[in-house]
């Protein structure tokens, strides 16, 4: 074996990985080089939870000063993701899918909530923390007031300061916390997370080989051994379904089937065990589709890899997610198991999805009636009735609040009987 | 029924080929196909069948380095291979109207919704012109056609000769004699160009000669009468103008306002005889714009594409398309770049303005689940021939070429949770076609003979053709993949439940 093979793990080393859940503290900090100040939660890792996303946030901020606007493209999301599972994020264009994805990958900083890998926070935001000083100084202020004009009050002038204080202290100390974790992640840790872009053709460079494009990572982690190198992009290639004469060539040599299997090849060679496709299909042929589902399908058996597939046809989805989350302007709006999801759609915008699949049997199309989803009529929120992801059944969440979830819950117990 | 629907579109024979750099590019090989009235056609295939260049053939609108080897596309009895770009730009639009696939990129980023839509129907604004191109369009497109039909004659030969002499180049290995023996021959083929070009256009500038004679003494009277008719609307409008000017010096302050609304009436509806002015226009523009469910048209109007959504991009193409109340629609893959809900909705859109308007639709897509949706018949297009051609149904619940069973394999389907079926490899070098069947490389089933000969045209019934060996007599008997029978059984037991 060679130096390269010690850093980046090999088959052979796999074997080794499946207990990397279960090293002790000291092992596991070793492994990845982690700086031991960095927030963990062991718990997750005795779960056997890979990803574990928690609150997630990410707003975009436009303009300045007074058009200063604000674009909530991800409000409060979160998700487990267990080890060898495959997660479908589904939704239409704008929701927030492919902006979760990006986020997890550390593209963007993230706004607030924070994401564990392994039970080590690799991304945290602070909104939230900076938020609840504001507020609480806030709300202390208007207690103040109210005390000083001889309103009765449960708490002295004194105990709302030194309550403020607390506040400001413990919050300022997770924000430290934060800012520390982001700048002390483990290159180690998030070269097991790679991406596999929506568009094969804007995210090759037309300028580099195949070659020089499947072994920059490599390059970038510090691996400069040509032979070594050359080696690993020959077995990543057939391991597509590519040949060795492809490694000199230039992208635009290559078919956008071809493409999307150069960028699977380049996430591969990281040897990734989270992987998340980014509508790795939607820009292709539908017999190129077939092929590179199937391909995906087989590379995650044989590499044992967790997946988050992200697309807006739930058809494709089917043939790969153990789990499904169907979001709808930022925020989750149903959560459940593949099957069940099929079975038993709940929420109507996961119908109206549902729906608009158009399917190859003409005498069902013609009848098919599509169902819109008009937020505004099919919810009645607002009247102290606050929605929230509240759970049907076991492992299946949907959006709704009291009055919808007792109806969703007599629908289901309709379906069994 | 539907058999009694009379053609409106007829494709014989096309042969497309396209001159690059690396050789002859055979894009379309022998395709023939119908439209009929109230119909809607689909053409399925994947990307480089030749399904758009057939539709760009259509329209007359393929790149300079095309040519158009031999058929022909019957439309109301023309030929619009041979029609001359006059004529052309009665039908293309007008009659034959197209949605391209990227709405973003067939609008003009920089001008405003508004004007992208009424643009054309402000060029032909000037109803005075209009007229006279009316009166004189007869004469002059005979005599136009005439000259065309020349020039075609001429630059189809030489564009062979043209074709015979990159084919020597590129042949390799060839000894002096052969070299000798082809310049000989090349030598032969000019001089016969040569004597064809000098009889071709001697026969047909004398014709010419004698229909630009009709067309000046057509011209000379169609002047005349656009000019009378002009003067006869302008004199009834001074002589209304004049009546109401007096009413209202002698009227009282209540009946002023009346009769100044009335005066503006007259002049616009002057204005609206002489041509179509700028708020008649932006009226059919939002009455079109409602139609084809674009909300709140009145501020849409004065933006520009990017404030607009993919499915309201398309929409606007739509719109545009639909301005001069085209017979024909050609739809080349409409959602493609869109998401599956923005998809569903296009689609009820086209087919409610179908049946609405009663046109005549080819639809080209990739996606089997759409032609489900929307095509009365469907040619499957593979590597530029049509390999499979029928009605929905019998393509659907009773496909014969094996490359129909691969795409059938290979669609997600919602309804099941089987290992899809990919189609092994990548579709032939269309420079270089394969001797036999272009399917066969990529083909489970294929026989020797598939690799040597093309298959023709295998009837099934009246309306269902399939070009695969398979169908030959002497064939071995052979069942569709399982996934494709046992979706077929699942889709008709499901549709016989509902």
């Amino acid at each position: 074996m060679s130096e390269q093979d010690k850093h980046i793990q090999t088959p052979e080393a796999d074997a080794a990985q499946a207990g990397v859940m279960r090293l002790d503290q000291q092992a596991f900090n070793a492994r990845y080089r982690l700086n031991p100040k960095v927030k963990q939660k062991p718990g997750l890792r005795e779960e056997n939870v890979l990803l574990s996303v928690r609150h997630l946030k990410q707003y975009f901020f436009m303009g300045k000063g007074a058009n200063r606007q604000k674009l909530k493209a991800v409000s409060d999301i979160s998700f487990d993701l267990k080890e060898g599972e495959c997660l479908g994020i589904v939704g239409e264009s704008g929701c927030g899918k492919t902006t979760t994805g990006r986020s997890i990958i550390r593209l963007y900083d993230i706004t607030s909530g924070a994401i564990y890998y392994r039970g080590v926070r690799i991304s945290a935001g602070d909104r939230w923390n900076r938020k609840e000083i504001k507020w609480t100084r806030i709300r202390a202020q208007e207690k103040l007031k109210a005390l000083q004009e001889g309103k009765p009050c449960d708490e002295t002038a004194e105990q709302i300061e030194t309550r403020v204080r607390q506040v400001a202290e413990t919050q300022r100390a997770k924000i430290k916390q934060i800012k520390f974790d982001n700048a002390n992640v483990s290159r180690k840790l998030l070269n097991e997370i790679q991406m596999i872009f929506q568009d094969p053709v804007g995210s090759l460079d037309p300028r580099m080989t195949v070659e020089d494009i499947i072994q920059e990572g490599l390059r970038i982690q510090g691996f400069h051994n040509r032979q070594e190198n050359h080696r690993k992009v020959v077995e990543m290639l057939q391991k597509v379904g590519l040949v060795e004469e492809h490694a000199s060539r230039y992208p635009h040599e290559f078919s956008g089937g071809q493409k999307q299997r150069i960028g699977i090849a380049r996430a591969l060679i990281m040897n990734p065990k989270l992987l998340i496709c980014d509508e790795p299909i939607s820009a292709l042929d539908v017999s190129i589709r077939a092929q590179i589902i199937n391909l995906l399908n087989d590379l995650k058996r044989e590499l044992n890899l967790s997946i988050i597939f992200i697309a807006h046809d739930l058809s494709v989805v089917k043939y790969f997610c153990d789990v499904i989350v169907v979001m709808y302007f930022g925020k989750v709006v149903e959560k459940a198991p593949s099957d069940e999801l099929f079975a038993h759609p709940m929420h109507p915008y996961t119908r109206s999805l549902l729906s608009a699949i158009p399917k190859p049997n003409p005498r069902t199309e013609r009848l098919r009636k599509r169902i819109t989803y008009n937020p505004a009529e099919a919810h009645d929120y607002g009247h102290g009735d606050e929605p929230a992801l509240r759970e049907v059944t076991p492992g299946h969440f949907v959006y709704c609040n009291e009055a919808e979830f007792a109806r969703y819950a007599e629908e289901l117990r309709g379906a069994e009987a | 029924m539907a058999e009694n629907r009379g053609k409106v579109l007829s494709v014989q024979d096309l042969v497309i080929n396209f001159k690059t750099d690396n050789g002859i590019l055979k894009a379309v090989r022998n395709v023939s196909f119908d439209l009929y009235q109230g119909e809607t056609l689909c053409i399925v295939g994947e990307s480089g069948s030749g399904k758009s260049v057939t539709s760009k053939a259509i329209m007359g609108i393929l790149a300079n380095n095309a040519i158009i080897e031999n058929g022909s596309i019957l439309y109301r009895g023309e030929n619009l291979l041979e029609v001359s770009e006059d004529e052309f730009y009665k039908i293309r639009g007008h009659r034959i109207g197209m949605i391209f696939q990227d709405p973003l990129s067939s609008l003009n980023p920089i001008v405003k919704i508004g004007k992208q839509i009424t643009e054309a129907m402000l060029i032909n604004s000037d109803k005075l012109k209009t007229m006279y191109n009316d009166l004189i369009s007869d004469d002059l497109i005979r005599y136009k056609n005439t000259l065309a039909k020349m020039n075609i004659a001429i630059t189809n030969e030489r564009k062979k000769l043209e074709q015979l002499e990159a084919e020597m180049e590129a042949r390799e290995g060839r000894t002096a004699g052969q070299k000798a023996a082809d310049r000989a021959l090349l030598k032969e083929k000019k001089a016969a160009f040569k004597t064809f070009e000098q009889e071709t256009r001697a026969k047909y500038q004398e014709e010419a000669k004698r229909y630009k004679a009709v067309l000046t003494e057509t011209e000379k009277k169609a002047k005349k009468q656009v000019a009378e008719y002009k003067q006869q609307v302008t004199e009834a409008y001074r002589a209304k103008e004049k009546e109401l000017k007096a009413k209202l010096a002698s009227a009282g302050e209540a009946e002023k306002k009346q009769i100044q609304a009335e005066l503006t009436a007259a002049k616009d509806d002057f204005d609206n005889k002489l041509r179509i002015t700028k708020a008649e226009a932006k009226r059919r523009a939002l009455k079109i714009m409602e139609e084809v469910g674009i909300p709140d048209p009145e501020r849409r109007y004065n933006q520009y594409p990017f404030e607009f959504s993919g499915g309201m991009r398309q929409r606007i193409v739509i719109a545009i398309a639909l301005t001069a109340s085209p017979e024909i629609l050609i739809c080349d893959e409409p959602t493609t770049a869109l998401d599956v809900t923005i998809q569903a909705q296009i689609l009820e859109l086209i087919n409610r303005i179908k049946q609405e308007r009663k046109l005549s639709c080819i639809f080209i897509t990739h996606d089997l689940g759409v032609v489900a949706n929307m095509a009365d018949r469907v040619a499957v297009m593979y590597a530029g021939k049509i390999v499979e051609y029928g009605k929905t149904d019998e393509i659907f619940y009773d496909p014969r070429h094996p490359y129909t069973w691969a795409l059938l394999a290979s669609i997600p389907d919602v309804d099941s949770k089987e290992k899809l079926e990919s189609i092994p490899g990548t579709p032939p070098d269309m420079i270089y076609p394969p001797e036999g069947d272009a399917f066969a490389a990529r083909n489970r089933y294929a026989m020797n003979i598939d690799f040597r000969e093309q298959p023709p045209f295998f009837k099934i019934s009246e309306t269902h053709s399939a070009a695969t060996w398979l169908e030959d007599p002497h064939a071995p008997k052979v069942e569709m993949p399982r996934i494709v029978s046992e979706r077929i059984k699942n889709s008709l037991e499901g549709s016989a439940n509902e």
